[in-house]
């Protein structure tokens, strides 16, 4: 589990990026975490990957303080940075030295990879498109086994299919010991994907539910006109009507437009959370 | 500390710096024998150990540089997450990094500078087995001693400083020197103020003018010994302890 109890995050005494941020992260879901560009989701992950040290606050990540770096945390997080990077090797050499790092490393689970992406092993990093190295990479942290994985802003340089083929890694090698947090001001692309949706603001966590529960709580409709309906929480137009959110007074769960609920959440927090909590 | 990690990490510097390694050894060879040329070429102008002098210059360059390189990925923040993220102790990391600009740098540097030596010499046709340079001469091998202090130094300033870490260490490393000297000048100063304080060795002796005559004041041999001690032993030690601090307060 991941837990951060009254964390605050300052770069400077007058830049604040979040502060007192209580947030749990359960074993064995995927959670999508949301939020503009500045929103502090990446100050969030840094905090718990240990690249970052809490300003007040504590941080534990199965009952490991990030900021000590110890190797026991170090072997069961992986972190993807948005910006990466990758040692100058042949793909061959960067597995043959890193895998001994970690205990639970799968040489078949990357060899499989590898052939989707049609990358060769012995191509060096730096041979590489910067969406092939970033594949690698995913590849590379999804073989690592880790309890722990973290993705910054993992779609971005990915072409479509590879969106695709991204999002089957992730659930393929999905396992119930294991927390996936991924970032994206992207949101469509963590459609299907993500079990919890996490979105911040200002530093601030506007909305920190299940997707089940909001499925059940929340009803999503597209019509071709405008509606005046009460019950209406959101309203926004689209290119074929208007995208409305409404509270789901059936017992079935719907579909969720993650886009919608996040364009919802950032106009009025306080109306879904109102219904879902 | 595991053995098996610090070899792992051993492993990974030199594979992913292999080219490098390999052309700063060519470049190590060729300035060793530019510095012999130019000491040939005006000998009037270097009387006495040149090759000594060759041998201080090379070791503090190359292993500068080199030393400079074991936290390069701090230089930049993507590599910076890399390096921190390896499943490695501060203290694995910090130990990898001394055993290699230090022990290894030595192994390799000694045979490339008799190599350099010994061609100098046999094409000056001065080659004998005394000419060649003996580090056990007259305590030449102290500057072994200093070697590690600077090392520290360079370790630590790739950690402090993210850009161009190497001049400005460099730079803060001379600061540090004039004011030390400096302020060990004014302790002379105040603490006997008869003196005429002419220069001061931090941590050895100071010279001073009296009735026309420079008289040099050295440490008592007990002093001396702590001294050395210090300057040799704990100074470097400390300096590497400083390193591991800082890498462990590391932010990215």
């Amino acid at each position: 589990m991941i837990e951060t109890k009254s964390l605050s995050y300052r770069y400077s005494k007058r830049v604040e990026i979040f502060n007192n941020l209580n947030l749990t992260f359960e074993p064995g879901k995927i959670y999508g975490l949301l939020g503009k560009n500045g929103a502090g989701k990446s100050t969030l992950i840094k905090n718990i990957t240990g690249m970052l040290f809490p300003t007040e606050g504590t941080c534990e990540v199965f009952g490991k303080t990030p900021k000590k770096r110890e190797v026991s945390f170090l072997k069961d997080l992986f972190f993807v940075p948005e910006e990466y990077y990758l040692p100058n090797l042949t793909i061959h050499e960067l597995i043959k030295i890193y895998k001994d790092f970690y205990p639970n490393f799968d040489v078949n689970q990357f060899d499989t990879y590898t052939k989707e992406f049609k990358i060769e092993k012995s191509k060096r990093t730096t041979e590489l498109s910067l969406g092939q190295k970033k594949k690698i990479l995913i590849g590379f942290a999804l073989s690592a086994n880790t309890r722990v994985l973290i993705m910054d802003e993992p779609t971005n340089g990915l072409d479509i299919p590879s969106k695709i083929l991204f999002r089957n890694m992730i659930n393929d090698s999905f396992k119930k010991n294991r927390i996936v947090i991924i970032t994206s001001h992207q949101v469509r692309d963590l459609d299907e994907l993500i079990h919890a949706i996490i979105i911040m603001n200002d530093g601030k966590v506007l909305l920190n539910n299940d997707k089940s529960h909001i499925a059940k709580h929340l009803l999503f409709q597209l019509t071709e006109d405008l509606q005046n309906s009460t019950d209406l929480i959101y309203q926004e137009k689209v290119s074929n009507g208007f995208a409305s959110i409404k509270e789901n007074k059936t017992e079935d769960a719907g579909y969720i437009d993650i886009e919608l609920l996040f364009n919802a959440v950032l106009t009025d927090d306080r109306k879904i959370n109102t219904i879902l909590n | 500390m595991n053995i098996s990690t610090i070899s792992l990490l051993i492993k990974r510097q030199f594979k992913e710096n292999s080219k490098i390694y390999g052309i700063g050894l060519l470049v190590l060879i060729a300035l060793l024998l530019f510095m012999f040329l130019i000491v040939h070429q005006w000998q009037d102008s270097f009387a006495g150990a040149v090759q000594n002098g060759v041998f201080v210059i090379g070791l503090f360059i190359a292993g500068g540089v080199f030393t400079n390189s074991m936290f390069q990925e701090f230089s930049n923040p993507q590599s910076g997450i890399w390096f921190l993220s390896i499943p490695a102790t501060h203290s694995e990391k910090v130990i990898t990094s001394i055993l290699i600009s230090v022990v290894l740098f030595l192994i390799i540097y000694f045979p490339t500078f008799y190599l350099a030596d010994i061609l100098y010499l046999l094409a000056t046709n001065q080659f004998s087995l005394e000419t060649i340079l003996n580090p056990f001469k007259d305590g030449f091998y102290q500057f072994l001693f200093f070697y590690l202090v600077f090392n520290g130094i360079i370790l630590l300033g790739s950690i402090i400083f993210k850009k161009y870490s190497f001049i400005k260490t460099l730079l803060a490393g001379i600061l540090v020197i004039i004011l030390f000297n400096y302020a060990n000048t004014l302790i002379l100063q105040s603490l006997i103020p008869e003196a005429n304080v002419v220069s001061t060795t931090v941590f050895d002796s100071f010279l001073f003018r009296h009735e026309g005559e420079n008289i040099t004041v050295s440490l008592s041999t007990h002093s001396d010994f702590l001294s050395a001690v210090f300057v040799r032993f704990i100074l470097p030690v400390a300096i590497w302890f400083t390193v591991w601090l800082k890498l462990k307060e590391k932010q990215i």
